[in-house]
């Protein structure tokens, strides 16, 4: 079967497939099955059992239906509003959040070929920071709509926190368009396709070290997630901007920090690690070949989805102090330097 | 006395934290791979399959015992309800037939949900009549009602005491006794 | 006066003193069992046998009378040695049941094994059987193996009630107390000896077994049985009476009370009004708390008072002084006239019980007569009764007799306050629960003139109202008068405020009154001290009756 011989679909029908395809089944799939694997593999991490107890029958799949009986339990609990002189607001919150993060994978290219990808913008990298920077408005509606205390601290932390690494992450981002020569995403990716010293593949984690490591950090603050999450610190704010939050309303805000995990993990693939590239094969023309380099590109994803998780049950969390610290007077110069250096280099390879 | 401790001073090496976090996630992914091939390390015990076997010396729900002919051996002298800390133990005395036991409980109540587990009750009782030595743990329930032992349930328990009246214990009387 | 020394002390003491009274005004205790000061000295307990110099052998304190120079040594080591004896003697053939003995916590044997004793026994046979359980009347029980033969209960019979029926059988240990034949402990002030047993041996029926003495909490109080107005306490646990004993007194009852005074809690439960009653809207009439009940009967004294019908106010004459004061100044003031009723009178005796059952009558007599001047009676309410537009009788147990039912079906509005079901209940449109009188603070006058303060541990019942807080609501709500008191006004200004009004209270105060009460001016001089003129001298109560505090201290209520 051959794909481009089969463009004859209606280009909005090719698009939904695209978006069924890709966002629905493995986005939000992935983003269902953290829910569950996190409990599970942070008990796996701290010698615990974890949930076990769902079950079809006997089946118990170690706990597998707990993915599904949450969902169920979610739907059909009370979605308590607080006594607030927003409702709407406070009900209309969580997905806020949710659908710019969602929005985000319309620029990813998951395959190799232009047809890989929801939408082959041509500023793609500019449309990510753009959308995703809105995602904090989820955060701080909920927050000023709960009329709680604790959420308003929760709101005002994130969005401190999520606008000052949006800064670090950004300059970070800007060494890699600069050795690729693209905002595009697809075409970063294929020039990560090219072979260094003859033997490193040119991906942005060989050509731009320091800047995978700060995307990281940035990404995980961006993300809220230990050990940044000081805005749902349970230990001092309940659950932070989402404390007012129950049924529906709380589990879309799990969600969106599910689907972001994906998120980071699907752009830092796309950007650091060589998107669908295979070392030494070439862009696929057969759909064997296309299949191998979106898997390739799926499980690279799926490592950086791991790295986050592995991450988060590691380290202990951040002082608000400290974050904010990290944030500006460490990742932000080394973001400059690493822009600088890059600069230099780049220069002196065109006088070269 | 507090303990001082010298604030950390890390290197530059480590304050850029790339190597740390990268030692931190070696140390649990190898956790997590012991943890996947085997569970030396999980000391969770599956509660309702599994059952840890409770000390020998454990205070559980209390059991009042009988006479060899299968009467109560309380004899309501109320002294477990005044050493009782909680104010738990409700007792209603009445005569019995007998003169010689004179006295006899008709109703042996034992409110769980305000008892403490504390064991007063049976170092207070003079004729070894309650124990707690059943071995059954308090009853987990959300009503008020069920946590009310009433005498039938208490009497219900278990056979005739293994002590004789005056504190001595013959070790040859099989009894339903647990030591 | 002779003198006399005991352990170094010196105290004169008149002629004819025992030893043992001499010794408890200097505040020396000397044990003892059988010794009661209102019964005769029979000295067959020996627990109290002292050294007295000059004697050759230890004498017993409560029969030997005092005698000049006599010098009294009761803590030496030969006394411990003798006391000792006697209670490994006394309880050599007890059963040391304590467990399950009704008198274990205020049982004197207890006390003074422990106190002067602690020996184990050295008996190694088997205890003499006797009896136990064995009824000795309709209201006590006997255990014979706890008796410690100390004969105090025989001596009752015979001096106090003069029935004689208990005696003590047969010789040495086998001695046993039992009825003298043909008889039954059935006198009317029978359970008296279950207070002065020092042991467990007779105990009552009705007690027997329903609560153990440290969960008990006490209050000094007045019984209402009667005129008497016996001092009493009264022992609860929770928010119910479990008994009530009688309290020393040297001015009223002395040691005692009679079995009927002890039953008046158990009797008027049984009575108890469960709702009050007002007519409602349809007519039919609906069940009211004591607020709703003033309401209706103060919507009736409005209409009274529109319309200038008479009103009048019938008072029962076993209120406390607080309510007749308040409802006779309510009564002054409204132009109502006053009624006083009786409760329906009873068999008296020589002895305490009296004929009239109602227990302020003289307290009623006195203030009315001051605020309320021409007040009458059941007959003079009969005569105006068809005149009458509202009568409200506050009541505590009225007897209705014939001419009064029909009086109560005369009057065009009848408005009843309450704690008590029954004929007068019944025949009301408006019933308003009162707070029972044994639920309230205040006073009562006995039939000698004795003013004392009645108490009670118990909590008021929820919605219901004490007559003179529901006399300060309708006077403000009805008549919007200035009194001297208000709803708010508490039991003891109101008496201040009858020192001030009515003459015979002038000296007295609320907290001088105290426990053991103090008499009405009677035209200037004190009412006469009825059991003073006997020659019992003050600190008499008896030294080994549970009137002393808990032997040990108890950390709870309920």
């Amino acid at each position: 079967m051959e794909l481009t011989g089969h463009l004859v679909l209606d280009t909005v029908l090719w698009t939904l497939i695209k978006v069924l395809g890709f966002l629905f089944v493995f986005v939000l799939g992935t983003a269902l099955v953290l829910t569950w694997l996190e409990r599970k593999y942070s008990a796996l991490l701290q010698n615990r059992i974890g949930p076990n107890r769902a079950n079809i029958g006997s089946f118990r799949l170690g706990g597998l239906f707990h993915m599904m009986a949450d969902p169920i339990k979610m739907l059909f609990k009370e979605d308590f509003t607080p006594t607030t002189p927003n409702p709407i607001m406070h009900r209309l919150a969580p997905y806020v959040g949710l659908v710019p993060v969602l929005v985000v994978f319309a620029v990813i290219p998951f395959g190799p070929t232009d047809q890989m990808q929801i939408s082959a913008l041509g500023v793609g990298i500019l449309f990510i920071f753009a959308i995703s920077s809105l995602n904090v408005y989820g955060g701080v509606m909920g927050a000023w709509a709960s009329n709680s205390k604790w959420s308003l601290l929760g709101g005002l932390r994130i969005s401190a926190q999520m606008i000052s690494y949006e800064v670090a992450m950004g300059l970070s981002l800007c060494g890699i368009f600069m050795v690729y020569g693209s905002l595009d995403l697809q075409s970063i990716v294929r020039a990560q396709g090219q072979v260094l010293f003859g033997f490193l593949p040119a991906w942005g984690l060989f050509m731009q070290p320091l800047a995978f490591v700060l995307y990281l950090a940035c990404a995980i603050a961006e993300n809220k997630r230990a050990p940044f999450d000081v805005g749902e610190a349970e230990s001092e704010l309940v659950a932070g901007y989402f404390t007012e939050y129950s049924a529906m309303g709380f589990s879309v805000f799990m969600l969106n920090e599910f689907v972001e995990v994906v998120m980071i993990g699907c752009l830092g693939a796309t950007l650091f690690l060589g998107g669908w590239q295979i070392p030494g094969l070439v862009e696929g023309t057969t759909p064997g070949m296309i299949a191998l380099q979106i898997a390739a590109f799926l499980l690279k994803a799926l490592f950086l989805v791991w790295l986050q998780l592995t991450i988060r049950w590691t380290l202990p969390r951040f002082r608000y102090d400290q974050i904010m610290r990290l944030g500006w007077k460490i990742l932000l110069p080394a973001a400059l330097v690493n822009l600088l250096v890059t600069g230099i280099v780049l220069m002196a390879l065109d006088r070269a | 006395m507090a303990k001082l401790v010298d604030r950390m001073q890390p290197d530059l090496v480590t304050q850029s934290y790339v190597i740390e976090v990268a030692k931190g996630v070696a140390l649990t992914s190898r956790q997590f791979v012991r943890n996947l091939f085997g569970r030396k390390d999980t000391p969770t015990v599956q509660y309702p399959e599994v059952k840890t076997p409770y000390p020998a010396r454990n205070r559980g729900r209390h059991r009042l015992m009988r006479r060899p002919d299968g009467q109560v051996r309380c004899v309501a002298c109320m002294l477990c309800a005044t050493a009782c800390p909680a104010n738990c133990i409700t007792i209603v005395a009445a005569e019995h037939p007998d003169p010689g036991i004179e006295k006899v409980p008709t109703t042996f109540g034992i409110d769980l949900l305000k008892c403490i587990y504390c064991g007063f009750c049976e170092e207070a009782c003079p004729c070894d009549a309650i124990r707690m030595d059943s071995g059954r743990h308090a009853i987990p329930t959300d009503t008020r009602v069920a946590q009310k032992t009433a005498i039938v349930s208490l009497l219900d328990k278990d056979g005739p005491s293994t002590a004789v009246q005056g504190g001595e214990f013959k070790a040859d009387h099989a009894g339903g006794g647990h030591h | 006066m002779p003198k006399v020394t005991i352990d170094g002390h010196e105290i004169e003491v008149p002629a004819g003193t025992t030893v043992v009274r001499a010794a408890k005004q200097l505040g020396v205790d000397i044990p003892v069992f059988c010794y009661h000061p209102g019964l005769s000295i029979p000295a067959n307990c020996r627990m109290c046998l002292v050294e007295i110099e000059k004697s050759p052998k230890p004498l017993p304190a409560c029969y030997t009378e005092v005698t000049e120079g006599m010098v009294v040594r009761t803590r030496t080591e030969k006394v411990a040695a003798t006391q000792k004896s006697v209670l490994e003697f006394i309880l050599l053939n007890h059963p040391v049941d304590c467990p399950i003995c009704d008198q274990a916590g205020e049982c004197v044997l207890q006390e003074h094994y422990a106190t002067w004793s602690t020996k184990p026994s050295r008996l190694f046979h088997e205890k003499v059987a006797k009896p136990k359980g064995k009824i000795l009347g309709p209201t006590v029980v006997l255990d014979a193996e706890r008796c410690i033969l100390c004969t105090r209960c025989v001596r009752f019979t015979e001096e106090v009630t003069g029935t004689y029926e208990l005696a003590v059988q047969d010789r040495g240990e086998h001695a046993e107390l039992t009825n003298t034949p043909n008889k039954v402990l059935d006198n009317p002030y029978s359970l008296n000896v279950v207070d002065i047993c020092p042991v467990g041996a007779l105990t009552s029926r009705e007690f027997r077994f329903r609560r153990r003495v440290w969960f008990l909490d006490q209050r000094d109080s007045v019984c209402t049985g009667c005129a008497r107005g016996c001092s009493v306490r009264v022992d609860s646990h929770g928010n119910q009476v479990e008994r009530v004993l009688p309290r020393y007194n040297p001015d009223v009852n002395k040691w005692w009370m009679c079995d009927d005074g002890r039953r008046v809690f158990e009797v008027r439960k049984t009575r108890v009004l469960s709702a009050g009653k007002a007519p409602g809207t349809s007519g039919a009439p609906r069940e009211v708390n004591a607020l709703d009940g003033v309401r209706a009967l103060a919507a009736w004294l409005q209409q009274a008072k529109t319309s200038g019908g008479a009103t009048g106010v019938a008072l029962s004459a076993s209120l406390t002084n607080e309510d007749v004061y308040a409802w006779g100044r309510l009564a002054a003031a409204s132009g109502a006239k006053v009624y006083v009723l009786d409760r329906t009178a009873a068999q008296g005796d020589k002895l305490l019980r009296l004929a009239d059952r109602d227990a302020n009558r003289a307290g009623t007599k006195a203030i009315l007569d001051t605020v309320a001047p021409g007040w009458g009676g059941a007959v003079e309410l009969a005569k105006d009764a068809a005149g009458l537009e509202v009568l409200t009788v506050v009541d505590h147990d009225i007897a209705v007799t014939d001419a009064l039912a029909k009086a109560f079906g005369d009057v065009a509005h009848l408005a009843v306050i309450t704690d008590l079901s029954g004929p007068l209940a019944d025949a009301a449109q408006v019933v308003i629960p009162a707070t029972p009188l044994h639920n309230r603070e205040g006073t009562v006058v006995n039939a000698d003139g004795w003013v004392q303060r009645l108490a009670s541990p118990l909590k008021a019942p929820v919605g219901t109202v004490a007559p003179h807080v529901a006399a300060a609501q309708l006077a403000q709500a009805v008549y919007g008068l200035e009194l001297d008191f208000a709803d708010r006004t508490r039991p003891a200004q109101l008496f201040d405020h009858i020192a001030a009004t009515v003459s015979a209270f002038q000296h007295l105060d609320y907290v001088e009154v105290g426990d053991l009460g103090r008499g009405l001016t009677n035209g200037g001089d004190l009412a006469p001290r009825r059991a003073r003129t006997e020659g019992t001298p003050e600190w008499e109560p008896d030294p080994v009756a549970p009137t002393y505090p808990r032997p040990f201290a108890l950390r709870r209520g309920a």
